[in-house]
């Protein structure tokens, strides 16, 4: 998912939890940062680089390819983007040890890992919030891929445009704008490589997970020559229902958080807006979520600036005690849950890993 | 069926791709041991052809005749290594879009076979002519096994596909 997800359909969320504005701010702001939370910016304002939760271009093409990059790489892409479905799965005939590990990081919604993401952020900042509904709504835009570079699982082919009957053709030219209408689309090149970053992820189907408004089908890799169908709006509406179930949750307005339940008293009144949003066909839907936000909480909504806590964090003395801060202590919980989890179910594409929850590496205060 | 027939078909396009590829092996092969083992051998025996005629030529007239019948059966050679390589072209296209899913008529796989077996039949033959297989250059075996192989897959992987085509087609018609 992008900006517009991330950020102004997370502020939508959360409001409809029962957030207020600036709440409700916070907690897309942290959304989307996990976006923008790399070890280069950690470095630039002298944070601990342990709570990145992405990696830039600049620093996944300088990434040696040797066993520790990828152990960092899947530690950062399968915590916050690519959250592992079955860490025990398990498939008919013989598979090589290595390809089960990675074919057991495949993302998909619903999962154990979804349930301990709410679970642990429960009671604490609204920046971990947020953390945990970027999580959230990533299981659902790139259900399929895994969050460490392989050729043999997130390899794609036979992309096809169900929206418009055609199959997809892209181009490698990262320079080239995405156009629905003239059918201009980027996906990472083919470079037969196992642990190339080309194959990190969804890059093989380019952006087309992160856009609301496409049907398409393709081949994974991984599934055999079986055709996955994907219906980007209904997957992204009860991404949305999901990430208001979890907010309420937060919110101390139910019990429990149980996956595979989508929230409907709060988010159906809205569902023509919601889906007219999703379905329209367009590469950014950034406007057409803010202006609903704004019609919701009659509040204005800033456009999203990566540098807006950044002097906070600079000049506080205590630095847990402001945004960055906190965003740093729940971004070192998620990744510490996720890669024990790997590291427990026999991995090693995550490295090796210590519980953060019994050590404590910092304390949060909100 | 509808992975199953993915399936063929990619290795139907892989296999028709690769026996395109290995056809330059196939075309240049000859044209190897041709230019680099034998091409003075090949040269030797013209001069004593010519010179076993009941003609006599003078020296200069001798070293243009051999060179002219050397370039004539040079180009022999090559015209040969690009009918190969034509032949080669001709199956691997047609593998290729069939496995693409157009449709194809079946004598490139009837081509396909005699080539395969014509091919089986060569080196059997040479065996049981010579008496035994030392004479085989096992680095040479390796690469034309691998093109035969290509050949295979191509016919059963074109077998198959029309065969799940005709089951498709009496589900077709029995809805």
């Amino acid at each position: 998912m992008q900006e517009d997800f991330h950020y102004y359909a997370a502020y939508c969320a959360a409001y409809l939890a029962g957030f207020d504005h600036e709440e409700s701010l916070r907690i897309g702001y942290a959304d989307q940062f996990c976006d923008c939370c790399t070890e280069t910016y950690l470095g630039k304002v002298k944070g601990p680089r342990a709570a990145a939760t992405t990696q830039s271009q600049p620093e996944l093409a300088s990434a040696p390819g040797d066993l520790l990059s990828i152990q960092n790489m899947t530690r950062i892409w399968a915590s916050f983007h690519f959250l592992p479905y079955d860490l025990n799965a398990t498939l008919p005939g013989h598979h090589s040890k290595k390809y089960m590990q990675k074919y057991r990081l495949i993302c998909k919604p619903n999962s154990d890992q979804v349930e301990e993401t709410v679970r642990i952020a429960k009671g604490r900042s609204l920046e971990h919030f947020g953390i945990s509904m970027h999580v959230l709504s990533d299981t659902w835009a790139h259900t399929y891929f895994a969050g460490t570079p392989s050729l043999v699982i997130n390899n794609a082919t036979g992309f096809y445009d169900l929206n418009t009957d055609k199959p997809l053709v892209f181009s490698h030219n990262p320079t080239i704008p995405e156009d629905p209408e003239k059918g201009n689309y980027v996906n990472s090149p083919n470079l037969m490589d196992e642990v190339s970053i080309m194959v990190l992820g969804h890059g093989r189907a380019g952006h087309l997970p992160d856009y609301s408004f496409f049907r398409y089908k393709y081949m994974p890799a991984w599934g055999n020559y079986e055709e996955i169908v994907k219906d980007n709006p209904a997957d992204y509406y009860l991404a949305f229902r999901q990430m208001v179930t979890a907010l309420k949750y937060f919110h101390g307005d139910i019990d429990e958080f149980v996956r595979g339940v989508y929230d409907e008293v709060s988010v159906e009144p809205h569902r023509e807006r919601i889906m007219a949003i999703l379905e329209k066909r367009q590469v950014n839907a950034c406007a057409d979520w803010k202006a609903f936000g704004e019609e919701l909480s009659g509040q204005t909504i800033p456009d999203f600036d990566i540098f807006a806590f950044e002097k906070e964090y600079l000049d506080a003395a205590r630095k847990e005690d402001t945004f960055l801060g906190r965003f740093c202590a729940g971004a070192i919980a998620q990744k510490s849950m996720i890669t024990n989890r790997i590291y427990l179910s026999g991995s090693n594409l995550a490295g090796v890993s210590v519980d953060a929850e019994g050590r404590r590496f910092q304390r949060n205060s909100n | 069926m509808g992975a199953k027939k993915r399936k063929i078909q990619s290795t139907l396009y892989n296999s028709g791709l690769a026996f395109i590829v290995l056809g330059f092996w196939s075309a240049i092969k000859g044209s190897i041991s041709l230019f680099l083992d034998y091409g003075t051998l090949l040269k030797d025996e013209i001069h004593k052809f010519l010179l076993s005629m009941e003609t006599e030529f003078v020296a200069e007239e001798l070293r243009q005749l051999e060179n002219l019948v050397y370039m004539v059966l040079v180009g022999l050679v090559i015209g040969v290594a690009v009918v190969v390589l034509l032949f080669h072209f001709f199956i691997g296209r047609a593998a290729m879009q069939e496995g693409k899913g157009k449709k194809k008529k079946i004598i490139y796989l009837i081509v396909a076979f005699l080539y395969l077996a014509f091919n089986v039949f060569i080196y059997i033959y040479g065996i049981v002519d010579s008496g035994s297989a030392d004479l085989f250059d096992y680095s040479e075996l390796i690469v034309d096994l691998t093109v035969y192989f290509a050949c295979i897959l191509i016919i059963i992987s074109s077998i198959q596909l029309r065969r799940i085509a005709k089951q498709e087609n009496a589900v077709g018609l029995a809805a």
